[in-house]
């Protein structure tokens, strides 16, 4: 992998010495009593009506109590998670959380550089919670001067600006600057010097190729789309899953079947939402032994992701009560839980 | 200086072995406890609840600290320093010295050991604090070894009174 795309703040910030946690742990241990079990999702989802369900979250402790649209409430509990790692880690041991954030500047990014080739302001299309301000995004992109920018954010920025201003095909942009995401989180990933962390990236990675293997095979794209599109990660060989996913379908499950990554073949065909799943449970089954774990960053980093995975879950079932979706339907969706 | 030293040779010895029982145990246990306090003020700053049940559990780093001080305390009254009228060999001090080595050494490392299994079973009683009582048990095995280097010392404290040198 091209080490141009580690982030050097993140390097310089990884490894941090023998820290323990024991204090952070601790508290997470009592923290994790509050994390909706799955029999607690399940009561969620039996409860009548959608104001039944708020009123179960409130119960629960979830956002403060009164008015609360579904956003603001799953909003609230998102910001809980990052506001107690800030009481519980210094400004240096955040740096460790950067892979979670990483997303969202890239999305910042890709939403930037739109903005600036359509030249109007578009609302709603920034997301809060990333490593960069959304100023400095969208400044970047308004001037063609990406040089505020991380170095493996700055070349996916140019690369994909030239793409959109000279042709116009938003997919390629989006394209590279995915697969740009994609590397920056698996190098930080590994850069931090945490097994969790390096693990997760690396999932997250691979999910990602997959992903793009199955949607490229069925809209028969271009070679040369597949090489801008799979970002390199140790698990899988990007090569092999680019000629498998130029032989046809059947071609991506032969080459599943050969890596640990076998059981995603039967969700993938099932559907892309039983995919996602899958793929959530998969990374709920890498942080679970996180549980039993009494020192080190990661029951921290396994609470934040628990935490997403909970939110996740609500939000399926708050949805489900809001459109009047069967229970079954609304359960083939939701997530193992984290306890 | 060097007529002062082979005049109190063993005094020193058997002086410096009870300075390692009591400061090397007394430093582990500082360790463990610091560590399960740790955990500990984590769990109370969610839960002050369970102040009771996680304080015991963070106590349990800190006897090796006292078998090293009853060690040391054994050592300075059996060579007579308490008393002010210690006149030991050096054979003898050196007995002594090596007497103390056990819970000093078995002292320090239990200490350190017992403070992490007492901060990870703090987490079990934040997550479930029914369980105390298995919870108490991991720490409590490494005391097991605390205690055989402390018996070991007072036999060897015991039987170095009784040597002829």
């Amino acid at each position: 992998m091209d080490k141009e795309f580690l982030n050097d703040e993140l390097l310089d910030n990884a490894l941090l010495p023998d820290e323990l946690f024991t204090s952070q742990v601790a508290q997470i241990r009592a923290k994790e009593n509050t994390l909706l079990s799955d029999q607690a999702l399940t009561q969620l989802m039996q409860c009548q009506t959608y104001e039944e369900c708020i009123q179960f979250l409130l119960d629960r402790g979830w956002g403060p109590a009164g008015g609360n649209t579904p956003e603001e409430l799953l909003r609230t509990e998102k910001d809980k998670v990052w506001e107690l790692m800030h009481q519980l880690c210094s400004d240096k041991e955040m740096h460790m959380f950067d892979i979670f954030r990483f997303s969202k500047d890239y999305h910042n990014l890709k939403a930037a550089i739109k903005e600036s080739y359509m030249q109007k302001e578009v609302p709603n299309i920034y997301m809060d919670g990333g490593t960069i301000p959304i100023e400095t995004i969208r400044k970047a992109a308004a001037d063609g001067d990406f040089s505020p920018l991380p170095v493996q954010m700055m070349k996916a920025a140019e690369e994909a600006r030239e793409i959109l201003f000279h042709t116009g095909d938003s997919q390629t942009c989006d394209v590279i600057i995915d697969r740009a995401a994609l590397l920056a989180m698996n190098q930080a990933g590994k850069a931090t010097g945490n097994q969790l962390l390096s693990d997760y990236a690396e999932l997250k990675c691979v999910a990602a190729n997959i992903n793009i293997a199955i949607r490229a095979c069925k809209a028969n794209k271009s070679i040369d789309f597949l090489q801008h599109a799979f970002a390199e990660c140790d698990s899988i060989s990007v090569q092999k899953l680019m000629a498998a996913t130029r032989n046809g379908l059947d071609s991506i499950y032969e080459y599943l079947e050969q890596t640990s990554y076998a059981d995603a073949i039967d969700a993938i065909k099932e559907s892309p939402a039983a995919f996602d799943r899958w793929c959530d449970n998969r990374m709920m089954k890498l942080i679970k032994p996180q549980k039993y774990n009494a020192f080190t960053i990661s029951p921290l980093a396994a609470y934040v992701l628990a935490k997403e995975n909970e939110i996740k879950s609500v939000r399926i079932i708050l949805s489900g009560k809001v459109n009047q979706l069967p229970d079954e339907k609304v359960k083939e969706r939701l997530r193992d839980s984290y306890v | 200086m060097i007529q002062f030293l082979q005049a109190n040779m063993g005094t020193i010895l058997s002086l410096l072995g009870a300075a390692l029982a009591v400061g090397l145990a007394g430093a582990g246990s500082a360790r463990g406890v610091g560590v399960a306090g740790e955990a500990a003020a984590g769990v109370v700053a969610e839960d002050p609840g369970k102040f009771g049940k996680v304080m015991v559990l963070q106590l349990l780093p800190g006897t090796q600290g006292i078998y090293g001080l009853i060690i040391g305390f054994i050592t300075l009254s059996q060579t007579g320093i308490l008393g002010g009228a210690a006149d030991l060999s050096i054979a003898k001090g050196l007995v002594y010295l090596c007497a103390c080595l056990p819970i000093a050494i078995a002292g320090y490392f239990s200490a350190i050991a017992q403070g992490k299994a007492s901060a990870a079973s703090i987490g079990v009683v934040a997550k479930k604090p029914d369980q105390f009582g298995k919870a108490m048990i991991f720490p409590i095995m490494v005391e097991t070894y605390a205690i055989l280097a402390l018996l070991v010392s007072i036999l060897a404290i015991s039987g170095a009174a009784n040597v002829a040198f």
